[in-house]
């Protein structure tokens, strides 16, 4: 049985910005989730004296700002981030004691996987590009890093994913062959297969596709196909369909003010 | 010094002023005279021929009367319908005729009292039409007192906070009103349910079947009429109810000599007053309330107007969870808002409980959030604007803020309308 949380915080005029991100937050329960939820990306440069004072004068929170200050430069980041979230009651006792669990796991997680972790989180952002360059740098002498093969194969998977995107599906497919090598997860070629349908001319599939039966190409197209009806129906194509419904004097205004707002999505997906 | 306080009773025929005074902490008539015995000023209007001189009330009848001005009158019951008079060629819409009306009748207390400025103003009207109240504000925002220094009531509003403005003993068992004008016969009575707290004062209104012109009231045998009708319905009314008061108001009361068999009826074991500007008054106390950082009225008042259900919603603050009341009982419906923001944490439906204020059965109500999109938990950002259309009916609007930059706002409405009296 869920609930309802009040909202009774400022929201910021001046949100703090997550330069490597390209993200802004703005209120508390924004900075309360952003923390709960990504504890592995964040890195102890996060609690700065720019977040406190954007706690204290853009959130109104002063006496947590105060509290801060006094124990910055003595307790770990991890005891501050805990701090902040105790301090917000934005996750309740049982959500904070599995908190402090992941800070636990953190102490004892390598470079690499806060560093994967962090990709992850990009691609979830569709700040595709970003993601890539961590992936790519991950991936330049794995062996030196101390990453096994299965890690490398969930690197190549989601940079797969990264590039699907960015619409470029031949390398998507590329590097999720790769994570196949590994990975052995039928998952995946189903993933390709998906791929496949959306630009049948980027690559020779049949050959990808040699050794799976017909009836499971079948199921997969069936679920694609159902998939392509369910999105026909809602956000860029409804937004599309609304604009087409316009009168013809109104309508090129419209699909030039889209046509610029899905650009300008884009522009942002490849910085 | 501080501003005026000031309760307006408008109705078609005439309107009424009161001050409250907040030296004796009373509420007084004002008048167009000096001595302020003209407290009833007819609701008409009149253009001067030939110029842009207007007036209202006596001296509207007296330039009509001579030839030198053209007269508008049941000033309320065109602005409602929106209608339009025609004057010397120029079309007025009924706004803006209310609205010189309304000018000039604010300054006559503005003169008595030499101040320019307003505190609180409460418009008293027979019945709450929505059009007519949306009107007012407006006249009243030009006219330079800000929207939320003006409040509208009905004549059972007026009447209630009236009476709980009297002695105690006056309103210990009931209270009954006889309102007789020339638009109708209105009778009201309050009742105190007790055992519950807050106390609660209900006032119930009926327009009577049994109204008459005041007319013949100018014929003896017209005036007999009047006063077995009047003890007819005295007699049903009254009958087997133990009343403390009643009260008398309206153009047909300004003379009682016809009513002799009424009075002796309703005078047998009860105190009976007579008295014009009752509802100005009753509006003059609302207009000092509001200027208070909490009421001085420790009950909820049921009536015309008036929510008669608590509306609540449950939801986590700081992190305990609370009973939030969204509209509470006794509120003004066309005053009664929320503009709330809450998270979802897994939650598909924002729930209501709805208590009526003389009944501890509660009711729920439900808005499934099925058009939002599907989000993690504590990730989606939603407002909630609860107003009320009708005293019992409730409109409930959901708006998708999404997350900030982690989860953009799709722009998805619910919106959706509960009579709460179902």
């Amino acid at each position: 049985m869920g609930r309802l949380i009040l909202c009774t915080g400022r929201t910021a005029k001046r949100p703090f910005y997550i330069s490597e991100l390209g993200l802004s937050l703005y209120t508390a329960e924004e900075l309360c989730y952003y923390i709960y939820n990504n504890i592995f990306m964040i890195e102890d440069s996060f609690v700065s004296p720019q977040l406190l004072a954007f706690i204290g004068s853009e959130l109104g929170l002063t006496q947590l700002e105060d509290q801060l200050r006094q124990h910055m430069g003595h307790a770990a980041s991890g005891q501050l981030l805990l701090t902040i979230l105790q301090e917000i009651h934005y996750y309740d006792e049982s959500e904070l004691t599995a908190f402090k669990k992941q800070l636990e796991k953190k102490k004892s997680a390598s470079s690499f996987e806060l560093a994967k972790n962090k990709a992850d989180f990009l691609v979830k952002q569709k700040k595709y590009n970003n993601a890539l360059k961590v992936y790519d740098s991950l991936l330049d002498d794995p062996v030196q890093k101390g990453m096994t093969e299965e890690f490398c194969a969930r690197i190549w998977h989601n940079k797969g994913v990264a590039y699907a995107g960015l619409f470029y599906v031949e390398k998507a497919a590329q590097c999720m062959l790769k994570a196949y090598e590994t990975l052995k997860d039928n998952e995946i070629v189903r993933e390709i297969y998906m791929l496949s349908l959306f630009d049948e001319e980027a690559m020779d599939w049949e050959e990808i596709f040699a050794g799976v039966s017909p009836k499971q190409l079948y199921s997969w197209k069936e679920e694609f196909e159902n998939i392509r009806k369910q999105l026909m129906q809602t956000g860029k194509a409804l937004e599309a369909r609304t604009v087409f419904q316009k009168d013809a004097v109104k309508r090129p205004a419209f699909i030039a003010g889209l046509l610029g707002e899905w650009k300008q999505e884009y522009r942002e997906m490849v910085l | 010094m501080q501003g005026l306080l000031l309760g307006i009773d408008l109705c078609d025929d005439c309107s009424q002023i009161s001050f409250f005074n907040t030296k004796n902490l009373e509420a007084e008539s004002v008048g167009m005279s000096e001595d302020d015995s003209q407290c009833l000023i007819p609701t008409v209007l009149c253009k001067r021929k030939g110029n842009e001189s207007w007036y209202i009330g006596e001296d509207a009848y007296r330039y009509a009367l001579m030839g030198e001005g053209i007269m508008v009158d049941k000033l309320i019951s065109l602005a409602a319908k929106g209608g339009t008079s025609t004057m010397e060629g120029t079309k007025y819409e009924a706004e803006q005729l209310l609205e010189l009306f309304i000018g000039r009748l604010l300054m006559i207390p503005l003169t008595k009292y030499k101040t320019a400025e307003i505190e609180e103003l409460v418009f008293t009207i027979q019945t709450l039409d929505p059009v007519v109240m949306d009107t007012l504000i407006r006249i009243a925002d030009r006219l330079g007192v800000k929207r939320d220094r003006v409040h509208i009531i009905s004549h059972t509003e007026s009447f209630l906070y009236y009476v709980i403005s009297q002695q105690k003993e006056l309103w210990r068992n009931q209270s009954c009103l006889f309102d007789l004008t020339e638009t109708g016969l209105h009778y009201y009575e309050l009742r105190v349910i007790r055992g519950r707290s807050p106390q609660i004062v209900e006032v119930a209104h009926q327009e009577l079947e049994e109204a008459f012109s005041l007319e013949i009231l100018e014929t003896k045998s017209g005036g007999k009429l009047a006063d077995t009708i009047l003890c007819s319905c005295a007699e049903r009314l009254l009958n087997k109810k133990l009343m403390s008061s009643v009260f008398l108001t309206g153009r047909g009361f300004e003379t009682n000599d016809w009513a002799s068999g009424f009075l002796k009826f309703i005078c047998n074991k009860r105190r009976v007053f007579a008295g014009q500007n009752l509802f100005a008054k009753g509006a003059a106390y609302i207009a000092f309330d509001n200027t208070l950082e909490s009421t001085s009225y420790p009950y909820i008042c049921i009536c015309e107007g008036r929510i008669r259900y608590t509306v609540s919603m449950e939801a986590v603050c700081a992190g305990r969870n609370r009973q939030m009341i969204v509209a509470g009982a006794g509120t003004n419906w066309y005053e009664a808002k929320a503009d709330i923001e809450f998270i979802l944490d897994n939650k598909d439906s924002v729930d209501f409980t709805v208590t009526p204020a003389d009944n501890p059965r509660q009711t729920k109500l439900s808005v499934p959030l099925k058009e939002f999109p599907v989000r993690p938990a504590k990730a989606t950002r939603i407002e909630m604007i609860v107003a009320f259309i009708k005293e019992d009916c409730m409109m409930v609007r959901l708006i998708d803020k999404g997350f900030g930059d982690l989860f953009p706002s799709s722009g998805q409405e619910i919106k959706r309308y509960f009579y709460l009296n179902n």
